[in-house]
């Protein structure tokens, strides 16, 4: 099985990947097991533009947050973040809401994959208990740290298949630039 | 429920009944869908489930089960059978007999909800809704009802409902204010006769 991306396309390159931590961004801090009525309720799935959702994000949950993030904030969870209904609409919400990296603990696997899927970036962190709210918070991918409040926290590896689906905008601008399509031969 | 285990999915290989569901509704012919002979697994895990008492996932999680009698007696202000889990011919058959010839609360509103047209209409004919509205309870039109906080009895702020549905997240139901408690059919109707949660082997 191959699978070659035929150009990577940064339309929406937003992930640090060398040099030190290179942008400040605030950090919203949350619990474990923040589940994905919680990021979004669902009383929104209609509404499928990132930008309106946005406006609902973590509503009855954390009402400031839709109010008062900011492009380039990074959430910080525990541990199972992301649990519950399986919803592109949660990690749709905070990318409309500016969000472009996850970290927690732990993630629930269908949010990590949806969250890849459109463009969001989930990073394991096993310290991000650690990370306050409000910390100013920076990335390095390529060398698997990241840096809260001036201390250093070790990450989790990105693969680099992960990175070129985030880079491309998500798995559909990415399956776009395939020359091959990847085949289950069995 | 695999996905509240932590998988990406559940896979089940279909036994004689699934493959007559399949016929009925697809026309379909059954066909090899087993693991392979040789297939081998990461872990093998044997539960017996067989003398398990009925469980109840307690506020807000759904990994939160416990034994009924933990949490038998505590106050409910709303029953609600129903939703994609729990919302078959069968599983309102299991609340009809716990209810017999009882009465629900008036303690509390119960909300039963079969989740098709079909499912519906096999209670119908079988003179279940009648029954459960004859005993006090309210049946809604088949959809998702109050399982994600749709229609058809969303939670005060300070109510406690009790549920057959699949989720009990903070604010899933109505009001962020209000608890969600998740168990099966037999347990509902038990506790909707009682207007408290209850264990239903004693109703």
């Amino acid at each position: 099985m191959t699978m070659t991306a035929k150009k990577t396309v940064p339309v929406r390159k937003i992930i640090i990947t060398e040099g030190p931590v290179a942008k400040n961004a605030r950090v919203w801090k949350f619990g474990d097991n923040i589940d994905t009525d919680a990021i979004i309720p669902g009383r929104f799935l209609t509404i499928n533009n990132p930008d309106e959702l946005a406006k609902h994000a973590f509503e009855g949950t954390r009402d400031e947050f839709a109010k008062k993030v900011q492009q380039g904030d990074v959430i910080v969870g525990g541990r199972n973040f992301g649990c519950g209904s399986s919803r592109e609409h949660a990690p749709l919400a905070l990318m409309g809401a500016g969000v472009k990296v996850v970290i927690a603990r732990s993630f629930a696997r269908i949010f990590f994959r949806n969250s890849i899927n459109v463009g969001v970036l989930p990073v394991v962190c096993p310290d991000a208990d650690k990370i306050a709210d409000g910390a100013k918070i920076g990335l390095n991918i390529r060398e698997g740290f990241l840096e809260a409040d001036g201390k250093k926290y070790a990450i989790e590896p990105v693969p680099a298949f992960m990175q070129g689906i985030i880079d491309a905008g998500g798995l559909v601008e990415y399956a776009k630039n395939l020359t091959e399509i990847p085949q289950c031969t069995r | 429920m695999a996905i509240e285990m932590g998988g990406k999915a559940g896979i089940v290989a279909p036994d004689k009944v699934t493959w007559e569901y399949m016929k009925s509704r697809r026309k379909m012919k059954p066909f090899e869908l087993d693991s392979d002979k040789d297939a081998t697994f990461a872990e093998r895990r044997t539960y017996h489930v067989s003398d398990l008492e009925p469980q109840v996932a307690v506020p807000h999680n759904v990994d939160t089960g416990v034994p009924v009698g933990k949490v038998a007696g505590t106050h409910v202000d709303q029953v609600f059978i129903g939703s994609c889990t729990n919302g078959r011919f069968e599983d309102l058959v299991e609340a009809a007999e716990v209810l017999g010839k009882q009465k629900f609360s008036p303690k509390c509103r119960v909300i039963i909800i079969p989740a098709s047209r079909d499912e519906y209409l096999k209670t119908l004919k079988a003179g279940l809704v009648e029954k459960f509205v004859k005993a006090g309870a309210l049946v809604e039109a088949p959809c998702c009802g109050p399982c994600m906080g749709g229609a058809f009895g969303l939670i005060a702020p300070g109510e406690i409902s009790l549920s057959t549905s699949n989720r009990n997240f903070k604010g899933r139901q109505g009001s962020t204010e209000g608890k969600v408690y998740l168990c099966s059919p037999a347990t509902a109707a038990a506790s909707a006769i009682m207007g408290e949660i209850t264990d239903p082997r004693v109703v």
